[in-house]
């Protein structure tokens, strides 16, 4: 099994690495933040610049949560983890701005560990969520070095396990900046708000968001704006 | 609703794809983030939103969608009213409520510019839907069951509801250096029909009130 294992994560990587010599450039993410849901999360994606106005990625988020939903009913504590593997197509370019489409499918995973408190650690309650996010996205160029971007998604979330539930909807509006610090690396921060709505009332009503993070670039820098941040949930 | 943002999204970035291998397209495009304030009785709410889509006929119409919200976590105002058939819920047949709402419709804009301000009129035709619910602990229900269930009883099954929602405003756009960015204000009317809760059984709760708003404006032209 664990073999088995090993040889997944070997081709996962060989994959990532072939498709990064392939198309020549790849970005690696890593940021931590702060949100309604979770007292600390963190955020580790790998993208890859297709071409000048494709982005595919994938990304992992792994969370200590505050405020999250399982059937509808809060918990305060547990872990949570989201796959996603996000998109960006650029529709529109000026010199200063350009617009992008933003498609994040995922799957989220969350639990909480002894839900009934009883300090045995007897009894784990789960659940299983699908996610998607549309969106648009406005990149500004402040400067050469530094980006801005905004625009507004709809991160939605279809509880499918231990029982079927439309859990929420958001509209979300973002604010994300980019900054070189030197030619292989961009500092990032992102931030998002948003009201919300999902389970007849029971789920979150409004969502907030904030990380900051790296991002490193490997291969040709030439393919695609690396101060282009997309939208994390 | 969902269903409507999808395909709208989709039909926009069909458009732009078209209008952007086009050098000289016809359509263009926008987005507005913004926040604004809406002056309630007693309150004003805050509201968080977006809007989006198309300019047409050299940018003096905008066609979109607007979506925003008065979301209850961001608005601290409570309200309170009897239980229905004097229930009692944890000790008290006095409920306290914060309220919550999101409206969502089309967004028809003519536009026009004085100098090198430009301006609309937003016309959103649409439906709202919103309600009133349990606040601080009153959500950790005492039998276990789902929040939502207690508030369909103590409400008479009328803690929330939907209705149609009509807003009309002006709107000032602020060029900046940017091109193709802008920032700008707004005055808003906005009127519901037809949404009735337990609490607000006349519905004026968002009928007849005034909305501000601020917002960012990106657009193709």
């Amino acid at each position: 099994m664990k073999q088995r294992k090993n040889a997944g994560l070997l081709a996962l990587f060989t994959l990532l690495l072939g498709f990064n010599s392939l198309f020549a450039q790849g970005l690696l993410d890593l940021s931590v933040g702060t949100s309604i849901q979770d007292q600390v999360f963190t955020n580790l994606a790998y993208r890859l610049q297709m071409n000048p106005r494709l982005r595919m990625g994938a990304e992992l988020q792994l969370a200590a949560p505050q405020y999250r939903f399982i059937d509808a009913k809060p918990i305060r504590e547990g872990y949570a983890s989201t796959f996603s593997l996000p998109i960006t197509w650029q529709l529109y370019q000026n010199e200063k701005i350009d617009l992008h489409f933003f498609f994040r499918p995922g799957v989220r995973f969350q639990g909480i560990i002894d839900p009934d408190n009883n300090d045995v650690r007897d009894e784990i309650l789960s659940s299983t969520a699908i996610m998607l996010d549309p969106g648009l996205i406005v990149n500004v160029k402040a400067s050469e070095r530094l980006n801005f971007q905004s625009g507004v998604s709809f991160p939605t979330f279809f509880q499918v396990r231990p029982s079927a539930i439309f859990e929420n909807n958001s509209t979300t509006i973002h604010a994300n900046l980019g900054y070189q610090v030197s030619q292989r690396s961009v500092l990032f921060a992102k931030t998002l708000i948003g009201p919300a709505v999902g389970a007849s009332g029971d789920s979150q009503k409004f969502v907030w968001s904030a990380q900051a993070g790296l991002r490193l670039s490997f291969g040709s820098s030439s393919k695609g704006n690396t101060l282009l941040m997309e939208p994390s949930y | 609703m969902k269903n409507i943002l999808l395909i709208t999204l989709l039909i926009l970035t069909q458009f732009l794809a078209k209008a952007q291998d086009n050098p000289q397209p016809k359509i263009g495009w926008f987005i507005t983030p913004e926040v604004g304030a809406m002056f309630l009785d007693g309150h004003i709410g805050k509201t968080v939103g977006a809007a989006f889509g198309v300019q047409l006929f050299k940018n003096h119409l905008k066609v979109g969608i607007m979506s925003y919200g008065r979301s209850g976590p961001i608005n601290g105002a409570t309200f309170t009213t009897p239980a229905f058939n004097d229930l009692v819920y944890k000790g008290r047949n006095q409920l306290t409520l914060r309220a919550d709402h999101g409206a969502f419709g089309l967004l028809l804009a003519p536009s026009f510019n004085i100098k090198n301000v430009s301006f609309d009129i937003p016309v959103m035709v649409g439906m709202v839907g919103g309600g009133f619910y349990l606040v601080g602990e009153d959500r950790e229900t005492p039998d276990g069951r789902r929040v939502s269930e207690w508030e369909n009883e103590l409400m008479d099954g009328r803690d929330a509801s939907f209705g149609s929602a009509l807003e009309f405003g002006l709107r000032g756009f602020f060029p900046t250096k940017i091109a193709g960015m802008r920032w700008g204000m707004g005055l808003h009317y906005t009127t519901t029909q037809g949404w009735e809760t337990f609490y607000d059984p006349g519905g004026e709760f968002y009928n007849n009130k005034l909305r501000a708003s601020v917002f960012v404006h990106f657009g193709s032209n």
